[in-house]
């Protein structure tokens, strides 16, 4: 069989710049100052090394941040490796993914003659192809309106249409299957089903592993930006599941939360499912770091240290006044702690664009030792739209040392105070106000 | 496809010779028409009312400045109407093409983002794009020309060339721009208080003549005073410009559009990732 895509040691790295968009009159400043502007490298992919031939269905697993897009962007030819070689032969179909793909404000047959003139068909060739892929889509109503009005099943159906009519030798898709309802996954399972059965190769990241054993002839994991498994898929999923070291409830009950962060975790009936994402997409949460004092990363916090959580997101459109919201969940008995969201702080975000992030920032972390679970989303104002969720995907550690008390899951700030019979004077004081 | 052979090979960022990155372009042709006409459509939207519009803007800046030259500065300059636009027309191709070039990049995320093309097909088909937008100014240029009676001559052959070398000047400041507008989003301010100060540098509202003598040779750093000079030359004095200007246009014109391209070269590789 020929093969199609081969990687040998391929690394990527990004340049982490510490304000979001660097502004060229700060720059010149620091430049007169003499300090040097502060960046520091990323590797996203480390030495990765692997070959896909033809006909096979690969799918990729990883947790949150692992380099999955990244992989399917250097395989796209959209970024380049910084190390390593990279070959991948064939037509490769524009990436199926949330949120990104279409220019918003053109009609769906704009964007379709505007993809397909990417991919090097003449208007002709487009023309005829036109009438196929709009009746694949199912969108005949509605594809003269601005892509912007579509919802996200609509907007997939448009991507996949294009993606499949313009006969790709391979087929790069992104985590779509983790929105929509299940008719619109189904229809994507079926999309999918079709084109490998014409004997085409389709790299498939999911977080689903349901959908990863149904499809993958053989999966691979990234975890950290390095390859550390692959083959057979079972196998693959076992390993996976075994780093995120819970057991694979993957069968569980979905859905779980009405209201950003502030919502109730179902605590009867069956278990919410662990590590499952939703959101309609036009927000990403692309990662989520905890930092200490100092602003490092890190992982672990001892009670009563500030505790920083920063979400990155991206925003593939302009998005008003978007909601980011969080849980804190206890890992020991999945009891949820709080819900905080930007809305009951009263901070407004204006609007969204491009890449940033947000900080939750607690100064004393009341939380005492154990495991505990963030549970993060961002929402439209009015609470009606997810636009990404992630459900227990982020995990941080509290360790002992930072107080002594050890019962329950809090340590409330707080004091004691001693009242003896012989001491008249402080039986009359307020012991909530001492000066009075 | 041919593409396909092209989509790779091209991509290390290594300076590759100006021809091969031209037959790039041209493999893409078709991408490039269908955003012009993208943009076209979305400026003519209301047709008639649209081409109005862009027309308003010249024609209003020409009343404020006949008047400013008539009455308040008085100096007398023949055909005031098209001494001005013979300028003003080419510089707002240039106005146009680079305050927009700073926002082509981001304004096509979705596109960068989802598959490999080459970058500077952005930039490129903007300037075409306002190219477009000049010619069809020009016309109405020309029809002034007839209504005032002015004589066209021989020189007229050189516009072409002219127009030319304008819009390869114009493309290596885009590719320069959009280029840096990925890392440094406020670039495009820079460039509007920019814009103004060279408009002012340029002899386009005054006669070339009315500039000192003792700066003269300063003015002639500026590439956009020696292709107004050309402009008027050919246009209202029906004389074709002289070889050592020609053969300043060429050099600066060559020149900046090579040294864009190299810039972009070297940064385009990292375009996706930045915006
Ligand atoms: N353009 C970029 N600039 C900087 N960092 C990025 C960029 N794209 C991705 N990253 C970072 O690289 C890491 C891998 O991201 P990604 O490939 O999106 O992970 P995954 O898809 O597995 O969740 C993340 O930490 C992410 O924040
Ligand atoms: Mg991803």
């Amino acid at each position: 069989m020929s093969q199609l895509i081969s990687l040998k040691g391929v690394s990527k790295k990004f340049i982490l710049r510490h304000h979001k968009v660097s502004r060229l009159k700060e720059q010149i400043i620091d430049f007169l100052r003499g300090t040097r502007y502060i960046s520091e490298e990323f590797w996203a992919l480390k030495d990765i090394t692997f070959t896909v031939d033809r006909g096979e269905t690969v799918g990729i697993i990883g947790e949150n941040g692992s380099g999955k897009s990244t992989l399917l962007q250097l395989l796209a030819g959209i970024l380049v490796p910084d190390q390593g070689k990279l070959e991948v032969k064939g037509k490769v179909a524009p990436l199926i993914e949330l949120g990104a793909g279409f220019n918003p404000e053109l009609t769906g047959r704009e964007n379709i003659y505007l993809n397909g003139s990417i991919l090097g068909f003449k208007r002709k060739e487009i023309h005829h192809k036109l009438k196929d892929i709009i009746a694949f889509s199912g969108l005949q109503r509605f594809i003269d309106q601005p892509v912007k009005n579509y919802s996200s099943g609509m907007y997939m159906r448009l991507a996949f249409s294009i993606s499949i009519h313009v006969d790709p030798d391979i087929l790069l898709v992104d985590e779509i299957l983790a929105v929509g309802d299940l008719p619109f996954q189904q229809e994507c399972f079926k999309r999918i089903q079709d084109f490998k059965n014409k004997g085409k190769t389709i790299i498939l990241v999911s977080h689903d592993l349901n959908t990863l054993s149904t499809f993958c002839d053989r999966t691979l994991l990234l975890h950290k930006g390095e390859l550390i498994a692959q083959g057979n898929t079972r196998e693959v999923i076992a390993r996976y599941v075994e780093i995120l070291g819970k057991p694979d409830n993957s069968e569980g009950v979905k859905q779980s939360i009405s209201l950003p962060g502030s919502g109730e975790i179902q605590r009867d009936g069956p278990s919410p499912q662990e590590g499952k994402r939703w959101g309609s997409g036009e927000i990403e949460i692309t990662r989520v770091t905890f930092l200490d004092k100092e602003r490092k990363e890190t992982c672990q916090f001892k009670t009563h240290d500030p505790f920083i959580a920063r979400i990155h997101y991206v925003a593939h459109q302009r998005i008003k006044k978007p909601v980011f919201g969080l849980a804190l969940i206890s890992e020991k008995d999945n009891i949820q702690i709080n819900g905080p969201n930007t809305r009951f702080d009263n901070r407004v975000i204006e609007y969204l664009e491009d890449r940033g992030y947000v900080e939750y920032i607690i100064d004393r972390l009341p939380l005492l030792p154990g495991d505990y679970w963030l549970l993060v989303s961002v929402w439209d104002y009015e609470c009606q739209q997810v636009f990404d969720a992630q459900d227990r995907m982020h995990k941080f550690k509290v360790i002992p040392g930072g107080t002594p008390e050890r019962y329950g899951l809090i340590s409330i700030p707080a004091r004691w105070e001693y009242y003896g019979d012989q001491d008249s004077e402080a039986r009359n004081r307020n012991p909530l106000n001492p000066e009075s | 496809m041919e593409i396909d052979k092209l989509q790779r090979k091209i991509y290390p960022g290594t300076v590759k010779s100006f021809l091969t990155r031209i037959r790039k372009i041209f493999t893409y042709q078709e991408l490039i028409l269908n955003l012009i006409i993208r943009d076209l459509k979305v400026k003519y939207k209301g047709s008639i009312l649209g081409v109005f519009w862009s027309l308003l803007n010249p024609l209003l800046l020409l009343l404020v400045y006949s008047i400013a030259f008539k009455y308040v500065i008085r100096i007398e300059v023949e055909n005031f109407p098209l001494f001005f636009m013979a300028g003003f027309l080419p510089w707002t191709f240039l106005t146009l093409s680079l305050s927009t070039s700073v926002n082509v990049m981001v304004d096509h995320r979705h596109l960068i983002k989802k598959i490999y093309f080459p970058r500077e097909i952005l930039p490129v088909s903007l300037v075409l794009f306002n190219l477009v937008q000049f010619l069809l100014t020009f016309l109405v240029l020309f029809v002034a020309l007839r209504l005032f009676k002015i004589p066209w001559g021989f020189s007229l052959v050189y516009l072409p060339l002219i127009i030319g070398l304008q819009t390869f000047f114009i493309t290596g400041i885009t590719l320069v721009l959009s280029s840096l507008s990925v890392y440094f989003r406020d670039i495009k301010h820079l460039i509007e208080v920019f814009l103004q100060m060279w408009f002012w540098l340029t002899p386009i509202a005054y006669p070339f003549n009315l500039v000192p003598d003792k700066v003269k040779f300063l003015f002639k750093f500026n590439p956009m005073t020696l292709f107004v000079i050309a402009y008027r030359e050919i246009l209202l004095e029906a004389r074709s410009p002289d070889i050592v200007l020609i053969g300043q246009l060429f050099l600066w014109s060559l020149g900046v559009l090579l040294s864009g391209y190299w810039f972009f070269s070297k940064h385009e590789v990292r375009i996706a990732e930045n915006i």
